[in-house]
């Protein structure tokens, strides 16, 4: 009884001892974040780099690739582990969009029907994937958009846009009342452009004053014309932004309703299925616009752009990203609809630069993605695997050899496999299924050496996701490994702390133990309020440290924001660490494990002062000063 | 040195009943330095149920350091000690923590009383250490009653929630008082109780004492220098070059 009513007076009396509350929070408070965040780290590492590659990969060691693939899959395929192998080719080009962008990139050929069997690819997509799934969660579905739905997809429940946006009669009252004022606003604008002295204030004024003087004109218009009162969301975001909230939300108008979030849900799993997935099919509206806004080219010219194939892009490309507040921004209109060219440079199995140095061709970005891993997205574009075969002169060719025509096999830089569980999930499943593999490659490379088509290249290499992610991964872990290390030795540094002010305190206390010896108190008696004292320490601070960490890991991203938007660091560089969010998801059995030795380090700091005092003599201790 | 060193002159009368604490050639030394002093030369001392024994003797005599060997705080390094017939070098350390708990009582000159608990608080020492945290919760009725019973009989009963620091010296050795006889002690040991007091606190203080013998019949050991003080009890010995002698 006395023990625990003791450790209660001490905690509250000696204030000293709070210190040693503090360290053992501070610590436990930056091991959690620390590992937290690393082990996030690697996770999302692992995870998002398993779901962009194959489980298996054949890999070329050179950039002219290696030949017979399609036997090779065919044979691959036949293995009962295995759910399919994809051609994929790597390479690098030189991407100019609209001239308003030149950049080197990195450039995947996909065959686009097949590579969703290997990979996760598909579910990065924007416009075919994850836009329909905003759509199903209820974000507003514009104009061009329910058009496009309705006749591309055939999508007969999508309200087309005009009849959602027409103004009510309300409205229209409204809107004609507000003319005067709109007049009045644009009167103002054009007597402040006079007034204003800097140019630039200036050139905003007149801006303003067209805009107001045509919205008053274009007020009068929808107000007068009942059967043609169509606000498009442009114009009543317009009206709202300069005249108040006269008219309805466009946005609101467009949300979805049950029946178009149901048919949007339905469509996102269906792009999914290979046959429907036709990533790089650009929409006929893009190419009906891009007619449109050219209406004086020539036809061939007209017919020849409309004939590019799509390009998706990753979202760094065209430079959507996400701004402070965590928004995504940068998805312009334009981009879907703009011509880009990408250079690419074929290399012959001499080892040569064919074509003289680069091979150009036009492509509409008909799509972006966005994999999460910023390696990929900052720099990488997707086309199709048989156009980028041929850019790169890689495709079957007839030749001459020695006065005899030959065909030249077509080749590839990867063959990406998938596997079926329970070897896709697991380590030794799949080094078990690579090893079943390698043997298939050779044979196939021989059987074509005594057909009399032997292939001298460079042995292609098979290795699972995480060998041929080793090199990033491993540097991971031992990051982790190290950092959580020397974290922990800080933390010993807490263990000495509280040593430190509890033997303050012991000595400090000696006449008391001398006393309460002397009422009876045993040395395990005694040596028991010190070592309570560090339990209490230990669970109290290890849960206040719980809480703050928590807190801190939960809310890592906005904390980050903040620290960028008022001290202007970025501690968390996409660049430098892959992915463009802090994990912030804490992992239970790790939690326990560093809560649990919190509070035994902190047991273990009060045993040496605990012993101490269970030692003393109590007439000694009495004598005390 | 042998535990069991005869003792030629026992300064204890052979005819009173009931021992209950009992020293026989208690030898104690202090290392000082090098040099090593013999403080307790062989005292011997036998005890009886309700007797008040005095023991005098100069500054620096080894009066306390006796005390504290027959109270169980400290250890002999020749002779025994015995309570209730049983040898204190014979128990475990645990075994004398529980006699100090349950059957004896100290007040020391200095009050030693604990600065963090209050004046019930420090009287309930004793009960709390005895009880575990369960047993203390459900006795604690009884506990503070008794507690509380033994203030007020000190006039301390407006003092309950006070810290040691806001008390008189006089206050504060009643206090003492109170916890040591919390447990209902049989023996009481006062190492110069008065010690630290003027005169007049000191005479209330002796007061104090003295009624517990006369009315409850408690078994008390005192210790001091003041002769005065002394002749209060049944008997007074004088502790003298390391030996006890009877008082002429
Ligand atoms: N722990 C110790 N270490 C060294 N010497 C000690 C120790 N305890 C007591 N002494 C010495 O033993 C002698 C007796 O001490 P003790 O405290 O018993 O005397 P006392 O008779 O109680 O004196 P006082 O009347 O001043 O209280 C003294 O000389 C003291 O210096
Ligand atoms: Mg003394």
């Amino acid at each position: 009884m006395y023990k625990l009513h003791l450790i209660f007076k001490y905690l509250r009396k000696r204030r000293i001892a709070w210190v040693s509350l503090l360290a053992v929070t501070l610590c436990v408070t930056m091991v959690l974040v620390v590992i937290s965040v690393m082990g996030g780290w690697l996770r999302m590492f692992r995870t998002s780099f398993h779901g962009l590659s194959g489980d298996i990969i054949v890999q070329s060691g050179s950039l002219s690739g290696f030949p017979y693939y399609n036997e090779m899959i065919a044979e691959i395929e036949k293995l009962p582990e295995v759910t399919a192998g994809v051609p994929v080719i790597q390479t690098f080009g030189l991407i100019n969009i609209n001239n308003r962008k030149t950049a080197g990139v990195q450039v995947f050929g996909y065959p686009a029907d097949k590579i969703g069997k290997v990979n996760e690819f598909p579910k990065s997509l924007w416009r075919q994937y994850n836009q329909w799934l905003e759509w199903a969660d209820g974000a507003a579905i514009d104009p061009r958009d329910r058009l496009e739905l309705r006749e591309q997809y055939g999508l007969d429940v999508i309200r087309p846009g005009g009849p959602l946006l027409q103004l009510t009669a309300e409205e229209r009252d409204h809107l004609r009342k507000a003319v005067p004022e709109a007049t009045k606003k644009a009167e103002a604008a054009r007597q402040a452009i006079n007034k204003a002295t800097d140019p630039a204030e200036k050139d905003g004024n007149v801006h303003d004053f067209e805009d107001l003087i045509w919205l008053s004109r274009r007020m009068q218009e929808l107000a007068d014309s009942p059967n043609d009162g169509i606000a498009d969301p442009y114009e009543r975001e317009m009206i709202r932004k300069q005249l108040g909230n006269i008219i309805d939300d466009p946005n609101e108008r467009l949300k979805p309703n049950d029946a178009e979030r149901a048919a949007a849900r339905a469509q996102a799993e269906k792009r999914l299925a290979s046959a429907s997935f036709k990533p790089f099919l650009p929409p006929d509206e893009y190419k009906a616009a891009f007619r449109a806004s050219n209406p004086n080219a020539k036809k061939d010219f007209i017919d020849s752009v409309t004939k590019f194939d799509g390009m998706i892009a990753g979202t760094g490309v065209v430079n959507i990203h996400k701004d402070a507040q965590g928004k995504f921004v940068g998805r312009q209109d334009f981009l879907y609809r703009i011509p880009v060219s990408l250079t690419v440079m074929g290399v012959s199995t001499t080892g040569k630069l064919e074509f003289g140095g680069g091979h150009e061709r036009n492509y509409w970005i008909s799509d972006t993605s966005r994999t999460k891993v910023w390696q990929y997205d900052s720099n990488t574009v997707y086309v199709p695997f048989d156009v980028l075969q041929g850019d790169l002169g890689m495709e079957a060719q007839q030749a001459e050899q020695d006065g005899k025509p030959i065909t030249l096999p077509a080749r590839t830089s990867e063959i990406h496999i998938g596997v079926k569980e329970p070897w896709h999930s697991s380590t030794q499943g799949l080094i078990a299924i690579r090893d079943k593999i390698k043997p298939i490659i050779n044979r196939v490379l021989e059987e074509k050496a005594r057909q009399g088509q032997p292939y001298n290249g460079a042995l292609p290499t098979v290795r699972t996701w995480e060998e041929s992610q080793a090199k990033w991964m491993g540097a991971i872990e031992k990051e982790m490994v190290l950092v959580t290390g020397l974290f922990g030795m800080i933390s010993v540094v807490a263990v000495f702390l509280i040593f430190c002010i509890f033997y303050m305190i012991v000595v400090e206390k000696t006449r008391d133990i001398g006393i309460i010896k002397s009422v009876g108190a045993t040395s395990s008696g005694v040596a028991g309020i010190f070592l309570g004292y560090g339990a209490v320490i230990g669970i109290v601070g290890s849960g206040l440290g719980f809480l703050v960490g928590y807190l801190i890991v939960h809310n890592i991203n906005t904390l980050h924001g903040w620290l960028g938007e008022v001290l202007h660091v970025q501690v968390w560089d996409p660049e430098v660490y892959a992915f463009d969010t802090i994990p912030n998801t804490m992992e239970p059995v790790r939690v326990a494990w560093i809560l649990g030795i919190a509070v035994i380090a902190s047991v273990i700091g009060a045993l040496v002062p605990a012993i101490r005092a269970a030692r003393l003599n109590p007439v000694e201790a009495l004598r005390w000063e | 040195m042998a535990r069991t060193t005869p003792q030629a002159a026992s300064p204890t009368p052979p005819n009173k009943t009931e021992s209950i604490l009992s020293a026989r050639g208690i030898q104690r030394s202090f290392r000082m330095g090098d040099s090593v002093v013999q403080v307790l030369k062989g005292c011997s001392l036998t005890l009886r149920e309700g007797e008040f024994v005095a023991i005098e003797g100069r500054s620096g005599s080894g009066k306390s350091t006796l005390l504290h060997i027959m109270g169980a705080l400290d250890e002999c390094e020749g002779g025994a000690v015995e309570f209730e017939g049983q040898d204190f070098t014979q128990m475990s350390s645990t075994h004398r923590s529980w006699l100090r708990n349950k059957k004896f009582g100290f007040i020391f000159q200095f009050y030693h009383l604990l600065p963090e608990l209050n004046v019930l608080e420090n009287t309930l020492l004793a009960a709390m250490i005895e009880n575990s945290w369960l047993s203390f919760r459900s006795n604690r009725k009884a506990l503070h009653a008794r507690a509380i019973e033994l203030l007020e009989q000190l006039g301390l009963s407006h003092r309950l929630k006070h810290r040691p620091s806001q008390l008189s010296g006089g206050e504060r050795q009643r206090v003492a008082i109170a916890r040591a006889l919390m447990n209902n002690p049989r023996v009481l040991f006062a190492d110069e109780p008065t010690g630290n007091l003027d005169v007049e606190t000191g005479r209330q203080i002796m007061d104090v004492i003295e009624k517990l013998h006369r009315d409850s019949g408690q078994t008390i050991v005192m210790v001091t220098h003041d002769r005065a003080l002394a002749r209060e009890a049944d008997r007074v010995l004088v502790l003298k070059d390391g030996k006890l002698e009877k008082a002429e």
